[in-house]
């Protein structure tokens, strides 16, 4: 299961994908990310951010190039887990039973299942269907799902987007501290520059249309305590989002094309 | 009739037990019917239409007899080995279609031809091929039932929560296993719709094939005391079948409330 160390953990060279309508995705995209870094994609609709996890994840597989996880070509369910969006718990099955569905070669499967949803705060609901969880809980409960699989890597699709904006920092505290005690590569897909500088090791901004590697930016705030409000965050904050404007502004389909005062 | 489960649109929960007040209202209307039944007896005339007090003795009469609980088995006989036999039918083949898509393609538009097409245009060939006895029966019932039950089935599984299943994928489900956990309880809601139609279709296939196959079971009993004017025999027939009609749909609707607990907002 460990990395052999053959240099990154995750490891894209080359990489295009195309659509099926033949719409280039991501255009010869290279991308290293070490063992247990964190590293943000951020990027303006179009970019391709959630199609480079879906590669990552070896649910597509590129049109060219190549992708090594851990030294060796992506296969769903190995390597890597999965944080989507939109929670994808499965609405007949229980939290537990939803937890032990992802893991269904561990032996002792329950006893872990248990033992992640005590770590995301959802013993008492482990017999409750997702339809009475709220949003957050959905979400800590996908983690935990994700977790359960205590995969090398994280692969997390704007993880956080459809949570309130308490909710979704609380949920990026609670990322922070569950990493700290199981540290795991992660891959965090993101609109949110704040986010972004919040939680990554490093910045990849990506371009639209087709996705290309923009910029690759090292974030160095200590990840405790709130770094709001150091002059570093404000520098990057106003650099990343002058960047992502011009993306915006720049690009025929996005709806604010054109709309740039100069 | 409408054979397939809107998609989109949520199938209606399932009943949760009616509360005190809607079985109250409910046997008050039926006080209201059976009151409007009187009085149409009053005066409807010549005999056509008996009191209730005459068809509540002919029900004892028949049952003391003995002929009511034989029509009645003759008739759940071949009811029961229909829809179990299009039940066993349509839903793997509905499955089937809705997984392998040249198949589902191409079989489709028979399947609608065929749904669309009267069945009773077919009895005449069934009791050619099989006789009048209970094996044309129950398969004027099976093909009434195993209809709905196929588009219903088919139309559940392409309904599949794409976005479920490449989760299932990402944590390298195999095909079989996203087949038994995610589209098949996906489909269950479409698929209980297609029971209940079929199990509605079903129902009036069995008298219409005691109709016109060996007159026997309850659909039989209607043709006899129909044809001759028996009227208050007559309504003891209609009625069972009324009651059967109540007791089939109940047992799915309590089948359906089982197996979707989930949708309940309440845990535990």
């Amino acid at each position: 299961m460990k990395d052999m160390r053959a240099g990154a953990h995750l490891d894209l060279r080359e990489v295009s994908f195309r659509f099926g309508g033949g719409v280039t995705a991501l255009e010869r995209v290279s991308l290293h990310v070490s063992e247990g870094e964190f590293v943000v994609l951020l990027g303006p609709s179009g970019c391709g951010k959630t199609t480079l996890l879906r590669l990552m994840a070896g649910l597509v597989t590129p049109e060219s190039g190549r992708i090594m996880v851990a030294g060796r070509p992506p296969r769903p369910g190995r390597d890597a887990a999965m944080v989507f969006q939109s929670f994808r718990l499965l609405p007949w099955k229980t939290a537990l039973q939803n937890i032990t569905f992802a893991i269904p070669h561990v032996p002792d499967r329950e006893a872990r299942a248990r033992r992640y949803l005590e770590l995301v705060g959802l013993s008492r609901f482990a017999q409750s269907y997702p339809a009475a969880l709220s949003g957050g809980m959905k979400q800590r409960l996908a983690l935990a799902r994700a977790l359960a699989a205590e995969p090398s890597i994280l692969l997390m699709d704007e993880p956080f987007a459809s949570l309130d904006a308490q909710a979704r920092e609380l949920m990026q505290q609670e990322l922070v501290r569950l990493l700290q005690d199981r540290p795991a590569t992660v891959v965090f897909v993101t609109h949110s520059v704040d986010e972004a500088l919040l939680l990554a090791d490093r910045i990849v901004l990506l371009s639209p249309r087709p996705g290309r590697v923009a910029e690759e930016i090292p974030v160095s705030f200590a990840r405790h305590g709130d770094p709001r409000g150091h002059p570093e965050f404000l520098r990057l904050r106003q650099h990343l989002w002058a960047r992502l404007r011009k993306m915006v502004l720049t690009d025929p389909q996005s709806d604010f094309f054109g709309r740039g005062r100069g | 009739m409408q054979q397939v489960a809107r998609t989109g649109a949520r199938v209606a929960r399932p009943g949760r037990g009616a509360g005190p007040v809607i079985v109250l209202a409910r046997l008050g209307f039926l006080t209201l019917l059976i009151l409007l039944w009187w009085l149409a007896s009053r005066h409807g005339g010549r005999n056509i239409i008996p009191t209730p007090a005459a068809t509540a003795e002919a029900a004892l009469r028949l049952w003391s007899e003995g002929r009511l609980q034989t029509a009645l088995g003759d008739s759940l006989r071949v009811f029961v080995g229909g829809f179990v036999a299009a039940a066993l039918v349509g839903i793997p083949l509905g499955a089937l279609m809705g997984t392998v898509r040249i198949l589902g393609r191409t079989l489709d538009v028979f399947v609608y031809a065929l749904a669309a097409t009267p069945r009773v245009a077919f009895i005449p060939l069934i009791i050619l091929l099989l006789g009048l006895g209970v094996e044309a029966k129950t398969f004027i019932v099976f093909l009434g039932a195993v209809m709905p039950i196929i588009l219903n089935t088919y139309a559940g599984v392409l309904d599949a929560d794409e976005e479920l299943v490449e989760m299932a994928r990402s944590t390298g489900a195999s095909s079989w296993r996203i087949y038994g956990h995610v589209i098949l309880p996906g489909a269950l809601p479409f698929l209980v719709v297609g029971l209940r139609l079929g199990a509605t279709i079903g129902l009036i296939n069995t008298v219409v094939a005691e109709l016109y196959t060996a007159v026997r079971g309850l659909g039989g009993l209607l043709a006899i005391y129909g044809n001759t004017f028996r009227m208050a025999e007559y309504f003891v027939i209609v009625l069972t079948l009324a009651l059967v009609g109540v007791a089939v749909t109940e047992a799915l609707r309590l089948l359906e409330a089982r197996l979707a607990r989930w949708r309940a907002p309440a845990g535990n």
